[in-house]
């Protein structure tokens, strides 16, 4: 009777690791219950790292791996390695004028002491991306699409305010506190994950918990796929989409742009189609964003958050689009 | 609560993007973008009283009455005008730094620590090495970042900002040293 109570209560929590299993099966009933409540402590230790608001040090790592895998997956950076001769000056003119724009929203955004990055992705899609610590990307196939630098900001703006929301830092510590979990013996330890047990362990117990991640390559590039992946396949919560557009309208507002033409935007761009698969549709996102730019009047007496002129404010032509010349 | 718990909760409290609080004269703004004129007169030539930083409050005296885009402010002792686009009424994030001094930092804080140089860090450039099929994707990435932080200068973004007739961006009148960042492999 004990050993079946003992069973269910295993079972029920869940938490039976191979380790539990193999004292259980040798009669070692209390070093199974002991083993038990350790995973319940790991995995509540584990439970800790859910937080997106991850380290600077662990996001600059994380945020370069991500950056780096989204480099690939788009053809590489236009102009190849900007630094080396064989670059073209067309492209690091391009690039230039990309950060230039960017920098200026990003000068106004929750996070405007971030070293902010912009490059330009050598694919046809339409498509804009960003990773965590401030990278952002644009690809060739939707410069082309853009008419007016106005437009242009609100893509990158939108890309920013995904960064200063942290949406894939939301995903980062999902995976992290899972495969923390799995690290510390409470799952199918895989590979690089087996190993990083200490990591983990010292990231649960330091103040500012940081995944040494610059320590793993190897674990890095396992969080990384996991992420990459659920951003591809899953997408951002349509919460974090609406709320990234708003964001962006009131940055491409704050730095002097007439954010009509983000929403105008918005209706030429593709539908559930190449990287927009998982977004909200275009219809929806400009309903809304329309709905609250009329909502958006000064209150007297009170300091206005959004320039009440913003229907003033300039189109700015484009002075580069084209990533061929 | 354990004292990271407590941290990282305040943390969200101060810096997540939020609803906008009403603000009325007498109130507290912030500071948002870096090195943000405070001016004598609201003109974007006019002579410069002080340079603010983000995260620094000010107190809200009101817009002016001719041109409502300049903002008249107290800070730290002086008064003077302010564009509207570099104050908000929330509190930029915080940052949060790993290691000695761990714990949660203001913008300005952020900014002139040594913790605010980005790089392609030693463990992504390790992956590359690792991760053939990834090796040019990282060292192209690297070249960006390089790149930028070479070539574009606050003066640069400014200036394009001025001639595009947008919201004036501060030039970047002191630089603090950058140093190394602990990991980077340059």
């Amino acid at each position: 009777m004990k050993r079946t109570w003992i069973w269910a209560t295993l079972v029920g929590a869940a938490t039976l690791s191979c380790a539990a299993v193999q004292k259980l099966a040798t009669g070692d009933v209390d070093g199974a219950v002991a083993e038990t409540q350790r995973l319940k402590q790991e995995a509540a230790e584990c439970a800790k790292l859910r937080s997106p608001l991850v380290p600077i040090q662990e996001e600059y790592t994380l945020g370069g791996a991500v950056a780096a895998r989204w480099v690939k997956e788009g053809g590489g950076i236009h102009g190849g390695q900007l630094r080396s001769a064989a670059s073209s000056p067309e492209a690091r003119e391009l690039t230039l004028y990309l950060n230039r724009v960017g920098r200026h929203l990003a000068a106004r955004s929750s996070r405007p002491t971030l070293e902010w990055t912009f490059g330009v992705l050598d694919s046809p899609a339409v498509n804009a991306v960003s990773a965590p610590a401030g990278y952002v990307f644009i690809t060739c196939g939707l410069l082309e699409r853009l008419e007016n630098e106005a437009q242009l900001a609100g893509v990158l703006a939108h890309e920013i305010a995904h960064v200063t929301g942290r949406h894939a830092l939301t995903t980062y510590a999902t995976v992290k506190s899972n495969q923390c979990y799995s690290a510390l013996g409470g799952g199918e330890l895989k590979g690089a994950v087996r190993n990083s047990a200490e990591l983990f362990r010292q990231a649960t117990r330091e103040l500012g918990g940081e995944l040494r991640l610059d320590d793993a390559p190897q674990l890095l590039a396992r969080l990384m796929d996991d992420v990459v992946e659920d951003l591809t396949t899953r997408g951002f919560a349509h919460s974090d989409e609406f709320a990234a557009d708003e964001e962006a309208l009131r940055l491409v507002i704050a730095a002097g742009y007439r954010p009509h033409e983000y929403v105008a935007l918005l209706g030429r761009l593709p539908d559930g189609d190449q990287g927009y698969r998982n977004h909200p549709r275009n219809a929806e996102r400009q309903t809304r964003l329309n709905r609250w730019l009329a909502e958006q009047r000064p209150r007297p007496g009170e300091f206005p958050e959004v320039d009440p002129d913003f229907g003033h404010l300039p189109v700015v032509p484009l002075l580069k689009r084209r990533c061929g010349g | 609560m354990s004292k990271r718990e407590i941290l990282l909760a305040l943390a969200l409290a101060l810096g997540a993007p939020g609803s906008a609080n009403a603000v009325e004269v007498g109130g507290t703004l912030y500071v948002r973008a870096k090195d943000t004129r405070l001016l004598e007169s609201p003109s974007p030539t006019s002579k410069v009283v002080a340079i603010l930083q983000p995260a620094q409050s000010v107190v809200w005296q009101g817009s002016h009455p001719k041109n409502k885009k300049w903002h008249h402010v107290k800070a730290g002792g002086r008064s003077g005008y302010v564009f509207q686009s570099n104050l908000a009424t929330k509190a930029p994030s915080m940052e949060i730094v790993a290691g000695e001094g761990a714990g949660k930092m203001d913008a300005q804080a952020f900014a002139s620590s040594g913790a605010a140089v980005k790089a392609v860090s030693s463990g992504v450039l390790s992956m590359g090495d690792q991760r053939l099929e990834m090796k040019e994707s990282i060292l192209q990435l690297d070249a960006l970042e390089r790149f930028v932080q070479e070539k574009v200068k606050a003066e640069d973004v400014a200036a394009h900002a001025r001639q595009a007739g947008l919201a004036p961006a501060a030039p970047e009148i002191a630089t603090p040293a950058r140093r190394k960042r602990k990991g980077a492999r340059r």
